[in-house]
């Protein structure tokens, strides 16, 4: 079905490239691509897909046959009607603004009569149960229901192949099960899946295969059982997540009560969701993870708390005096999940010191920051030029040159690899030594077992539960 | 109910801007801008009706305000507030069903490119609206600019604050944008359909019956 042969591919513009890759995945067979960021899984997926050459240009050699078509040489119907695409981010992907609309796009651009479109439409609905969300609209919808509509609408023609690039970034744990559950169904119809993803547990209920790649080779190839019986240090080796992590040896934590948050409640006016009635007591030095599905006010609490967003009750006590929104501003510092929203000059240097007045200490802390999070060698380049976790690195060492107190970072481990992992770990424990206090919003539990003193479970904007054994409950 | 054919509001919008072009006297446009909240209420957007309203009003009277002192600001508000009566109508088209208005545009032998690139324009303001949003929530994030007076005293790095990430997110987003495009048949051959059923029918004929009166009468009789 999907065969690869001596494939070897390089950007016209020099940037990573794949080289001398075999393999073949049959119908209904489900592979999954694993390796550091950057090894050329994506590379791998453009190449399937026909995307590479047609638009990502460069130099293709050796033989790709899907269905014993060549991609690059199809047009665009039949591309339209051999493969499903979702890619990471499905903002991305939409064109129209309704959810039904969305689904329906592809079959209408392909010329399908409206008969026929209803029939598929309440076909794949049905198969991915978005049977409520028909005639929402796409901006309403969570990242979870973004993420099933993307899939809908890839489906919708029952496409021969499905590429899934990173489909877990933006998934809760519940997420990523139903995902699981909808990919065991169209297995079951025969459709090929190949997946780009570094959270490989999940998957192992449904693949039949991992591909190692490797600075653009495929380097290994492990069926379920082979996967399974690899261990953690063979998975850290590799730059691959590990399956368990060691648990949290305790952080430079004091006595000295730094923030005190007492039945902090907020509403947004549209939707009348937020949160209501939080209490939390933050030390010097600790870290705490928030924990809990998609929409369940994670995000909305740390707003509130670096007065991104003003309280409708409650209050937020800062070294014991009440903190309005400016002051929780200054003492806070939000690392925001994506990086492109918080890169703004022209220098990683620059982008480091920007908005601060050049003293000395600031020189000092600049220099211990490119050091600590080793951005030595890329002080001179453009932020924008750099990859994901190059960016946060460069908008960490900025938060460890600032002199705020209260460090939060929003699912900085999403789409990153193993050693990505690891040195979001090392880095929280730097600030955390640095006597900061550092929350976390994560569906990571590896990371928030490796980093945290204290796990707060949110659910409906409600703190539900707390204490470590959140954790094993949550998984 | 089904709200009017788009074909309905491109003629409208026709006939407004060849109007707006012939109005010289205020009060025309004062009633053009009534006019064209009438047609928004009567396709049930009476929120979007106030707000241009609102707006049209405020500009009018910041601009009578600054009329003999900055004539520069007088001449922005006024050109602002003078092109309200042709947002309006455009908005009619806007939060309409974009595949309804592929449909619409095909059948008027707009040519296929046009039609992609004006719906991927629909689909764009809320995104790019939304990119802003977070952009200067990202700068508070970090601290830069959290108040008027950062604002005001750091202009030119203020604004490149705001272009540089936003530039940067529109290459991206067009980028995918585009790759989809050419997984999703965008560019097929084929004439496109649609799950609704367009036409044009009586009510758009009375629709632009009364609205070509009410629009003369407003140029002719005032």
């Amino acid at each position: 079905m999907i065969k690869f042969q001596n494939v070897f591919f390089s950007y016209s513009d020099g940037d990573s490239s794949i080289k001398d890759i075999t393999f073949s995945i049959k119908p209904g067979e489900c592979v999954v691509l694993c390796g550091r960021s950057g090894s050329g899984k994506s590379t791998i997926l453009r190449t399937i897909s026909g995307l590479i050459p047609v638009f990502y240009e460069g130099e293709l050699k050796g033989k790709v046959e899907i269905d014993r078509q060549i991609p690059a040489e199809l047009d665009s119907e039949e591309r339209a009607n051999l493969f499903g695409v979702v890619f990471q981010d499905p903002r991305s992907q939409f064109f129209m603004n309704s959810v039904q609309d969305e689904i329906c796009f592809v079959a209408e651009n392909i010329g399908l009569s409206a008969h026929e479109i209803r029939q598929k439409l309440d076909e794949i609905v049905g198969v991915v149960g978005i049977e409520g969300l028909l005639s929402k609209n796409i901006d309403e919808l969570s990242s979870g229901q973004k993420q099933k509509v993307a899939l809908a609408s890839s489906l919708i023609l029952q496409p021969k192949v499905l590429i899934l690039d990173e489909p877990t970034s933006n998934l809760d744990e519940d997420g990523v099960k139903v995902l699981i559950k909808i990919i065991k169904k169209i297995k079951d119809r025969g459709i090929s899946i190949i997946i780009s993803e570094h959270r490989l547990e999940p998957f192992n209920e449904v693949v039949n295969r991992f591909l190692y790649i490797d600075r653009g080779m495929l380097r290994k190839v492990w069926s379920k059982e082979e996967f399974e019986s690899l261990d953690n240090e063979s998975l850290s080796k590799l730059g691959l997540r590990p399956k368990t992590i060691n648990k949290n040896t305790k952080n430079k934590k004091s006595n000295d009560l730094i923030l005190d948050i007492e039945s902090l409640s907020f509403h947004y006016k549209k939707t009348k969701l937020g949160i209501d009635d939080i209490n939390l007591k933050l030390y010097k030095g600790e870290v705490v993870s928030l924990l809990g599905n998609n929409g369940a006010g994670k995000t909305t609490l740390c707003k509130v708390i670096s007065g991104l967003l003003k309280e409708n009750g409650g209050s937020i006590k800062y070294r014991g005096k009440v903190a309005n929104r400016n002051l929780r501003n200054k003492f806070c510092y939000f690392v925001m999940q994506d990086a492109d929203y918080q890169l703004y000059s022209d220098s990683v240097v620059s982008e480091i010191s920007i908005g601060k007045k050049i003293t000395e200490k600031l020189k000092k802390d600049m220099v211990d920051s490119l050091d600590a999070f080793s951005l030595n060698e890329l002080k001179d380049r453009h932020p924008a030029s750099l990859s994901g976790g190059e960016k946060q690195r460069v908008i960490l060492a900025a938060a460890y040159c600032s002199d705020a107190d209260v460090y939060i970072l929003d699912e900085p481990t999403s789409g990153m690899d193993g050693d990505g992992l690891h040195s979001i770990i090392k880095w929280v424990k730097l600030l955390s030594e640095k006597g900061k206090i550092v929350v976390i919003i994560t569906h990571d539990s590896l990371l928030a077992e490796a980093t945290s003193d204290k796990f707060l479970y949110l659910e409906e904007g409600k703190q539900i539960k707390e204490g470590k054994k959140v954790l094993y409950e949550y998984n | 109910m089904r709200k009017l054919d788009n074909r309905t509001y491109i003629i409208l919008l026709a006939v407004s801007t060849i109007f707006w072009f012939l109005f010289n006297k205020n009060i025309q446009i004062h009633l053009s801008v009534a006019l064209n909240a009438l047609l928004l209420v009567y396709i049930k957007e009476h929120n979007k009706a106030i707000k241009f309203v609102i707006t049209y009003l405020t500009m009018v009277i910041l601009a009578g305000l600054f009329a003999n002192k900055i004539a520069l600001m007088y001449i922005i508000l006024n050109m602002l507030a003078r092109s309200i009566p042709l947002v309006m109508v455009v908005t009619c088209i806007i939060v309409g069903n974009s595949s309804e208005l592929m449909l619409s545009l095909q059948k008027i032998k707009v040519p296929k490119p046009i039609i992609v690139m004006i719906c991927i324009l629909i689909r764009f303001f809320p995104v790019l609206s939304k990119e802003n949003i977070a952009i200067r929530n990202g700068m508070k994030a970090r601290g830069l600019f959290s108040n008027w007076k950062d604002f005001m005293r750091n202009p030119f790095l203020v604004y490149e604050c705001f272009m540089v990430p936003l530039i940067i997110r529109c290459i991206k987003l067009s980028d995918e944008l585009g790759a989809t495009a050419e997984l999703r048949g965008l560019n097929a051959d084929k004439k496109r359909t649609c799950i609704y059923e367009v036409y044009f029918g009586l009510k758009d004929i009375c629709a632009l019956a009364i609205y070509g009166a009410a629009i003369g009468l407003i140029y002719f009789g005032v």
